[in-house]
């Protein structure tokens, strides 16, 4: 089945409820086996698109897509068997279905922002729900979650453009902080500490 | 089977914890449809029961299982036929699973303050769709949201009091609800539809014009369990 990356409708990611429900046919489309098998491949013979592949502590991502003018880059994270819970927030909207496997989630309140003074007294659950399979949902940037999978996770994302430089993450069992920047403002990989 | 009288109390300052217990009643409850079925049939004897099931314009609820002083209470709640964006929060943290349907479930930002102690009283005049709050500076179309999924059967999850929400439904959609004590006096309502907002009290604080307006006849009740049968749940 041929699925035309070309023709997706731009997306306006100020307007989450509206970006949700076109995000949510196109991922729906897009898990098509076929499809995914022919958007991969692609990828391997694609130097921008490899060149924006990346490799975590947590997880992998492969690009499929890039055309963050429209609003797209679309990308399959596969979680690694290492797990921990991190709240943090996303220097961009984004859309995710979730292919295999199951997403724990939590969201969060802070008080104040999240950054580098936030401590683990600042920070507390208020909600703790499952994403199985088939799922799909749509976070704002801002938004503070963690997601620990379970085994052999995968999942399709639609990520929006970055909304800031920076986006903060608190590791909830010791309360150490960090950011993480997009690759123009990076000078070296992984994270740095606050 | 399980026994509903084993539970032990629950403590809801221990989000983590109240939630890994309460998940697991209300999927196991779910499971037993015996038990389901008596705790449904024992409402129509028991008056307490019975005076505590509501009808309101987008649910009607079914109260089945008090837990007093273990604080928690298990509810089925119904959706109706009207289906509307209305941002809210609630007077207590709860664990819901859904049984039947689905829903649009948007978590929303409101980043000011809403409640104002010096208001409680006042409030209680604002508390339905016709009588709602003008006098508040709470601003609905800032309410913006972070979150936005489609909850479908058999999706679980626990929220705290202090989350604002909006559960878009559909029709005959079901939930197994299982809620902990109130923690506050009222919680908050918004359409965002007409902007207006109205507040809502527990039992203690409403008005008996109020609780006359919501109490289900036992009519409603023998209705939504030939429902409940119908879908299968007992």
């Amino acid at each position: 089945m041929a699925f035309d990356l070309k023709k997706l409708p731009r997306l306006n990611w100020a307007d989450l409820d509206e970006t949700n429900k076109v995000c949510e046919g196109i991922l729906t489309a897009l898990s098509d086996r076929a499809v995914l098998r022919t958007l991969v491949e692609r990828t391997e013979n694609d130097p921008e698109l490899f060149g924006l592949c990346e490799i975590h502590e947590l997880d992998d991502k492969i690009v499929l897509h890039n055309d963050l003018e429209n609003g797209y880059r679309i990308r399959i994270r596969l979680a690694n068997d290492k797990q921990y819970e991190r709240a943090h927030n996303h220097r961009f909207s984004f859309t995710t279905r979730i292919l295999h496997g199951t997403y724990y989630q939590r969201w969060y309140e802070v008080k104040g922002t999240l950054d580098e003074n936030t401590t683990l007294n600042d920070i507390s659950p208020v909600c703790i729900r499952e994403e199985p399979a088939g799922s799909v949902f749509t976070i704002d940037h801002d938004t503070i979650h963690s997601t620990q999978t379970s085994k052999d996770t995968i999942s399709l994302v639609i990520c929006g453009p970055a909304m800031k430089d920076k986006a903060f993450i608190i590791r909830m069992d010791n309360g150490s902080v960090w950011y993480k920047v997009g690759k123009t403002l990076k000078r070296r990989s992984g994270r740095r500490m606050c | 089977m399980i026994n509903l009288n084993d539970i032990p109390v629950i403590d809801w300052d221990d989000f983590e914890k109240a939630s890994e217990v309460t998940k697991q009643v209300v999927k196991e409850l779910a499971a037993d449809k015996a038990t389901l079925r008596r705790l449904v049939y024992d409402i129509e004897n028991n008056p307490d029961l019975l005076r505590q099931c509501e009808r309101h314009q987008l649910l009607d609820r079914l109260v089945i299982y008090d837990g007093g002083h273990k604080n928690f209470k298990i509810r089925l709640n119904f959706t109706t036929m009207d289906h509307f964006d209305r941002p809210h929060d609630h007077r207590f943290s709860f664990t819901s699973l859904i049984l039947r349907g689905s829903y649009r479930h948007i978590w929303y930002k409101y980043d000011r303050e809403i409640y104002d102690p010096a208001m409680d009283e006042v409030a209680k005049k604002w508390v339905d769709r016709y009588n709602p709050d003008d006098m508040s500076s709470i601003d609905i179309p800032d309410m913006e949201p972070l979150f936005i999924t489609e909850e479908k059967k058999n999706a679980c999850y626990t929220m705290h009091h202090s989350v604002i929400h909006a559960t878009i439904t559909t029709p005959d959609s079901l939930s197994l609800f299982l809620k902990g004590p109130g923690e506050k006096s009222r919680s908050i309502i918004a359409d965002r539809q007409t902007n207006k907002l109205w507040w809502r009290y527990g039992e203690t604080d409403e008005s008996e014009e109020r609780r006359k307006q919501k109490l289900m006849p036992v009519e409603v009740y023998r209705e939504l369990r030939g429902k409940l049968e119908t879908w299968g749940i007992i």
